[in-house]
């Protein structure tokens, strides 16, 4: 395809934001796609969802994004259509776009060539597509038929033959889905995942609301991490508006946020050793995770969900924080490194989770992220790659396994909260000075209004409405501790957002788990499904 | 304690967990009369990591540990109800409801469970007193560990007023 | 960095046994020797119990020395507000001034600590303060009325300093 390398050629090294920007059409999609993948080397898949673009010629636009490993490029294929047209899938080429398609079946209405398009996130028995600008904030859907295609499906194939359901939410309060897995002499056949327990719909709420209103909502999509939500969706918005944080202000966003890294690990790990009941080293990991949201309430005032500042940070570091801090790092890192050998030579422990092993070519094909994609031995980390804030001056390493089995992902959990607990020291030993905020910028001076007390309240919510986002694409992500986790913001040139995506990690994972569970013991899913890290409020959103 | 003015339940609140106390662990070791309290809980979301910090050793020694998530709901007393809810999770609740034992109580977890306008989307049941009838509402978003407990202690002690002992 | 050899060798028979003796003895230790011993680690109530200094138990109105409020009526955090939680009634229509306010209530079902009206607040005469507001049996309870709140000779909110 010579139109295609005439593009890439033309528009390599333009960016700022190292994207790339493709326009493709809608009639040869599968040949051009085949061609980035097997000979330009884009071989990792990260996200597909659409957008209604009213006042154009057509009326959705749907939005590939892929990954170059090696370079560090992504390449975001867009493709316009109008909608009557049936569009041509791409699971010949990627595995893992099997539930991005049905997602956006059931919200726009886009048909999909060859495919069996069941629901996903909406009960069954809704004829209502959500997201579109047509359906207004107050209607209601129905939810008339509880058990929709899973049911048929489980009786098509074989009545006779052993499933058996399960239902998480009575078991763990990060997992709520349905699980059926098919049982042939003890091992596993088969398997269905039923998710859209927890859907809210935190994407359509950007319609009507402002940014500033939004943040406590994409908090709570992950509800099991302190400090990864809100992180992700301030870089978006600084990003965008043009807001340039000072560096101390940097330096104590970096210190909540590996705070919170240390805190899920242990709760995955602690999750693992409940499944296989052992029951002493749940209590030591909770002491630990206790003690670091104590430390996090005393700083920002709340257990779970801190307010931070757009511009900034609100206010200083205590005195006592800091030695607080000098005095528990050297105990977490003994206890870590203590655990690590304990763990690795318990005979029970091992033999379960070392039994089953992922290739790393099936790895990328699924796109696993975060701690299961270096348990296969690939190395990617966004601290490395596309790196923020001061992560290029502090010195770290990033720890792989070897197998990809559950063993080596929970030894790279706690090997990544040792050099966690380094990172921490390195910066309390060089913490910059200056200011909290940014002060030259008009949004951020809203806030401190307080301390000069000559507003006006008209002149202050003017400023509030005033706020306009550029007609613009654009996208940015961090490190959680499950993986990568990204924001994609279009702006209309009004007051609020006109799209919003989240692509959390867990997505992947749980598609991944529904393929990877076949051929293992049924009575040994739970410590493999713990493993992965897999929250099941970040998955429906 | 009356329940009429909600000043008067703060300000003996500090002296009700020194005396309640007690009483409390003393139903859960079984050394008075009657006094099993058997939960279950459908806890989801954030609320439901408030709950599980709950059931650590900080709070409660050893008498619980973390295990007393998994449960059938054949033999249980109480059911905790947490996080948002849904169309779907509604149904499901409506079936763990049925299938526990005849004399229970329902505890709502939250803002999201009392009923509040948290988020005003399309797949959201507004209230889920239109559903079950519920015994206590414990709010915050999400409430930390000393509130779920102070909770728990109001519950138990109308529990004993009205009928002279548990079931 | 690619983890030790050294964590992948599988432990040897002969090895593990003299493990698992150990493991008797010490749990042996542990249920006859060590019983009484109390648990360093739960919280022994009797004792107080301690907040820290920011931590955010429920909304309330901030007042002068005076004895009297600074709020003035200007309705800004209920514009901001994401749920539409807050309620204010004025008493002489829309005039700015202090001695204003007739109602203002807030759902507690609602507010999920967002901090929004703190930092729009012109004059900052809204804070969140130390304690909780606790259980309750009847749903119509939660709309609570800050000015009587403020307005009562009580005690501080914070019990536990």
């Amino acid at each position: 395809m010579k139109n295609l390398e005439e593009k890439l050629n033309l528009h390599r090294g333009g960016n700022d934001t190292g994207e790339i920007f493709v326009e493709g059409d809608p009639n040869s999609i599968n040949s051009e796609l085949n061609l980035l993948k097997n000979q330009f080397g884009f071989c990792y898949f990260l996200d597909m969802y659409a957008a209604e673009c009213p006042g154009d010629d057509f009326d959705f636009k749907i939005y590939y994004y892929i990954l170059n490993l090696d370079e560090n490029i992504r390449i975001r294929y867009t493709v316009s259509i109008s909608s009557k047209f049936s569009m041509p899938s791409v699971t010949s080429i990627w595995k893992c776009s099997d539930w991005y398609e049905r997602e956006i079946h059931e919200m726009y209405g886009v048909y999909f060539v060859n495919r069996n398009l069941d629901r996903l996130l909406l009960p069954a028995g809704c004829s209502e597509k959500p997201m579109l600008n047509s359906f207004r904030m107050g209607q209601e859907i129905e939810a008339t038929t509880p058990f929709g295609p899973y049911f048929t499906k489980r009786n098509q194939k074989d009545p006779l033959k052993n499933w058996t359901k399960i239902s998480t939410w009575t078991k763990s309060t990060h997992l709520s889905f349905k699980l059926w897995l098919q049982s042939d002499e003890g091992k596993v056949s088969d398997s269905i995942v039923e998710v859209g327990f927890l859907h809210r719909g935190v994407e359509k709420l950007c319609q009507n609301l402002n940014l500033f209103q939004l943040s406590p909502y994409i908090q709570r999509v992950n509800s099991h991490s302190l400090f990864c939500g809100e992180l992700s969706w301030l870089m978006a918005i600084e990003q965008r508006l043009q807001i340039k944080i000072p560096p101390k202000a940097m330096a104590i966003r970096m210190l909540l946020a590996e705070f919170s890294r240390i805190w899920e690990h242990f709760y995955f790990v602690e999750q693992v050793c409940l499944k296989l009941k052992m029951d002493k080293d749940i209590r030591e990991f909770q002491f630990y995770k206790e003690y670091i949201t104590e430390l996090f309430e005393n700083y920002t005032g709340r257990r779970q969900y801190s307010n931070v500042f757009i511009g900034g940070v609100p206010s200083e570091l205590q005195a006592g924080w800091i030695t607080s801090c000098y005095d528990f790092l050297p105990k977490l890192e003994i206890f870590t490194s203590k655990k690590i050998r304990e763990l690795s030579k318990d005979y029970f422990f091992s033999e379960i989770l070392r039994s089953d092993s992922i290739d790393g070519n099936t790895a990328l094909e699924l796109s696993l992220t975060g701690p299961t994609l270096r348990g296969c031995g690939i190395n990617f980390d966004i601290r490395k790659s596309f790196p923020y804030y001061h992560y290029e001056s502090v010195d770290f390493e990033i720890p792989l396994g070897k197998h990809g089995s559950s063993f080596d992902r929970v030894l790279v959990r706690l090997e990544e909260v040792r050099q966690s607990t380094s990172i921490i020291l390195q910066l309390l030993d060089n913490l910059p000075t200056g200011n909290l905020l940014d002060e030259g910028h008009e949004i951020v001076s809203l806030f401190k209004a307080q301390d000069d007390g000559n507003f006006n309240a008209l002149d202050l919510m003017n400023l509030i409405d005033g706020v306009k986002i550029s007609k613009d694409v654009s996208y940015s992500s961090i490190e959680a501790g499950s993986g990568e986790w990204g924001i994609h913001l279009h702006g209309d040139g009004s007051n609020k957002a006109s799209r919003l995506r989240i692509s959390p990690p867990s997505f992947s994972l749980l598609q991944a788990f529904q393929s990877l569970v076949i051929g293992r013991e049924v009575s040994e899913y739970g410590a493999f499904l713990e493993s992965f890290g897999i929250n099941s409020s970040e998955v429906d959103r | 304690m009356s329940n009429t003015d909600p000043w008067a339940i703060e300000q003996s609140d500090f002296f009700a967990w020194t005396t309640k106390l007690d009483t409390f662990l003393n139903f859960i070791s079984k050394k008075k009369a009657g006094g099993d309290v058997w939960p279950i809980s459908m806890a989801n979301s954030c609320c439901g990591s408030e709950l599980y910090s709950t059931s650590s050793e900080k709070y409660f020694g050893n008498k619980i540990s973390a295990q007393f998530l998994e449960d059938s709901p054949e033999d249980c007393n109480l059911l905790i109800i947490g996080g948002v809810i849904t169309s779907k999770m509604a149904l499901e609740i409506k079936q763990v409801y049925s299938q526990m034992l005849t004399l229970k109580k329902v505890m709502a977890l939250g803002n999201c469970s009392c009923g509040g306008g948290l988020y005003p989307t399309y797949n959201i049941v507004k209230g889920i007193e239109k559903i079950i009838p519920i015994d206590i509402y414990i709010p915050g978003c999400p409430p930390s560990p000393e509130v779920i407990l102070a909770g728990v202690l109001q519950l138990l002690e109308e529990v004993s007023v009205t009928t002279g002992g548990p079931q | 960095m690619i983890i030790k050899k050294s964590h992948y060798k599988k432990p040897s028979f002969h090895f593990e046994i003299l493990r698992i003796c150990f493991s008797i003895l010490q749990g042996v230790k542990r249920k006859w020797i060590k019983r009484w011993e109390v648990n360093k680690f739960t919280i022994n109530y009797g004792e107080e119990v301690f907040y820290s200094n920011r931590h955010m138990g429920f909304p309330s109105l901030k007042m002068d020395l005076g004895q009297s409020l600074i709020c003035d009526g200007c309705k800004l955090c209920k514009k901001i507000c994401p749920t539409n939680c807050i309620e204010i009634d004025l008493k002489n229509g829309d005039g700015n001034g202090k001695d204003n306010l007739a109602c203002f209530s807030i759902d507690l079902r609602s507010c999920f600590y967002c901090n929004l009206c703190v930092s729009v607040c012109p004059i900052s005469a809204i804070e969140f303060k130390n304690g909780f507001f606790s259980a309750q049996n009847n749903v119509d309870k939660f709309k609570v009325d800050l000015l009587e709140r403020s307005n009562k000779q009580s005690p501080p909110y914070n019990l536990f300093h």
